[in-house]
């Protein structure tokens, strides 16, 4: 584990590394992180506002001129003449600037590929302006449908909601409202195979590159600040039995005799939470069933809709039994099934790392628009959990 | 003669009262799971009875585990005894217990387990203890 760590942390620092020096753009989003703003996107390659767009920056701590331009592939003299700015060198942090639009013989020619757009934000609330998802548009400028599938994998396939689950999670979602939970949190349930950093938390942070599901920043948006919480319920070696076992939960943050899920629930508040059990419950498939039923039964009890999470690893033994018992309780339940072990079944070594018959490969880049992304098991991980979160989200708060 | 074997005799129950204060074997110095199930909950020093909980809580002996709990966490008995199932090499390190109140038993100490190469540490706490039918039971965490 403690190899893992280490190269967690070098992996990461080499991709704050590259990202920083990928073309020369300076992340959006890291400025966000100093300053504790609302997530952005950042893409490898500068934002190119389309014509006739302009685009409105707040400038960010580390920023300058240059740096701004760049991201955006303008000029500092067409920033500077576009805010009527006579030193280039005083900008302010927090100052707005006006990133005026391209001329059109400076676009790039349209392809058949994709090529990511910017939209704007709005700029009557108080919080900073901020880049939005970058929006991909084809060659007649209108934004692809959403993709149906991940690695060929149907997304109908991996998130099971037929009509009755979706009852009964508004239902449940509306008990949790009557008690106070907060819709716009959701927490996590499980063992080292969701720790922190690899699932979700860089949607919080940045950077990242949703490429062609850019259509689920408004998840990432809506759940702001749920996804780099890891939580009182997510503990190495934990097991389905331990999850509302007091003597699990973490003394310095919970109460006595309070199990991990109730202080998680008491803490965060969610309206959702997803469980990820079952790789360290061996050779005890009666136990692990009736545990993860105590589970769901908690959290409906507390007006949580849980969301029962498959798998990669076969760390139980033979046949698939844990998932199958998860299958199960989900439709036994009537809650939503986000059946990860699908798609793990179309990555190589079934998403694990090469050494490790119970962790996910890692990719630290998460950038969608590399093929890689779909070769290894943390980065399908986590796209295909923001695709639950949007699916149920748009359930739950369908638009007016 | 007589006096010797007057003397013998009274060591001998000397020894069987001194036995039954101290029959309760320090966790630290025991591993877990060597212990074996006492017969009853044993009325005396609620210290000891937290210690000698928290040691079958760590074994995985049910029976004893049922029989130091006390009857608002009966329900809870299953789920006490297989807190470490699981994990290998379950182990209490530096257990000390004492009695800080009428109900209070306050442990330093923690226990440890491995999952695989992973090391989980679960600090000791402050655990409620109540008299029932005379004897002293263990009733979960407290502050």
């Amino acid at each position: 584990m403690r190899r893992i760590l280490a190269a967690s942390i070098i992996g990461i620092v080499i991709s704050a590394m590259a990202a920083g020096c990928q073309n020369g753009n300076v992340s959006a989003s890291s400025s966000a992180i100093a300053d504790n703003q609302p997530t952005m996107v950042s893409s490898p390659l500068p934002i190119a506002p389309a014509s006739g767009m302009v685009i409105i920056h707040t400038v960010q701590r580390g920023e300058n001129l240059y740096r701004i331009a760049r991201l955006y592939g303008t000029s500092v003299e067409a920033i500077t003449k576009a805010n009527h700015i006579a030193d280039p060198k005083m900008i302010q942090v927090g100052q707005k600037l006006i990133i005026p639009p391209i001329q059109a013989t400076t676009e790039p020619e349209p392809t058949d590929i994709p090529t990511p757009t910017p939209t704007l934000t709005p700029t009557s609330t108080s919080l900073p302006v901020t880049l939005a998802p970058i929006v991909y548009t084809t060659t007649n400028g209108t934004p692809p449908p959403p993709p149906d599938n991940v690695n060929s994998v149907k997304v109908d396939t991996f998130v099971v909601m037929p009509p009755v689950v979706q009852e009964n999670m508004r239902k449940i979602f509306a008990s949790g409202q009557v008690l106070g939970r907060n819709a716009r949190a959701f927490s996590k349930v499980g063992d080292s195979t969701i720790e922190n950093p690899h699932f979700l938390a860089r949607f919080d942070s940045g950077p990242y590159n949703l490429a062609n599901y850019a259509y689920l920043q408004p998840v990432i948006d809506y759940f702001h600040g749920s996804f780099s919480r890891q939580g009182m319920a997510v503990r190495r070696g934990l097991h389905s039995w331990s999850v509302l076992n007091p003597a699990w939960a973490d003394k310095d943050n919970c109460e006595p005799n309070e199990s991990p899920l109730a202080c998680e629930f008491r803490l965060n508040n969610p309206s959702l939470v997803l469980i990820r059990l079952g790789s360290n419950d061996v050779g005890a498939p009666e136990l692990f069933k009736q545990s993860v039923q105590n589970v769901i039964s908690y959290s409906i009890e507390n007006g949580v809709v849980p969301i029962i999470g498959t798998k990669a690893d076969r760390h139980e033994g033979p046949g698939n039994i844990n998932n199958n018992i998860l299958r199960e309780l989900a439709a036994s339940n009537n809650v939503p099934l986000w059946d990860f072990d699908l798609v793990a079944d179309t990555l190589p070594n079934h998403g694990l790392a090469s050494d490790d018959d119970t962790h996910m490969s890692l990719f630290y880049a998460h950038d969608y628009s590399l093929p890689e992304a779909f070769t290894k098991g943390h980065a399908v991980h986590n796209l295909t959990a923001l695709i639950v979160l949007d699916r149920i989200r748009k359930v739950l708060t369908p638009p007016n | 003669m007589k006096k010797i074997i007057l003397l013998t005799i009274v060591t001998f129950i000397l020894a069987a009262c001194a036995g039954s204060t101290t029959s309760m074997p320090s966790a630290s110095s025991n591993p877990p799971g060597n212990n074996p199930p006492s017969n009853s909950a044993g009325a005396g020093d609620p210290a000891k009875i937290v210690e000698k909980y928290i040691t079958a809580k760590v074994a995985g002996d049910a029976k004893t585990v049922k029989q130091l709990l006390c009857s608002a966490m009966e329900a809870q008995a299953d789920q006490e005894a297989t807190t470490f199932l699981g994990t290998s090499e379950p182990k209490i390190e530096s257990m000390a217990c004492v009695k800080t109140a009428d109900d209070k038993v306050k442990c330093d100490g923690k226990i440890s387990a491995l999952y695989g190469q992973e090391k989980n540490e679960f600090p000791l706490v402050t655990y409620k203890v109540v008299q029932e039918d005379g004897e002293w039971k263990y009733c979960g965490e407290t502050k």
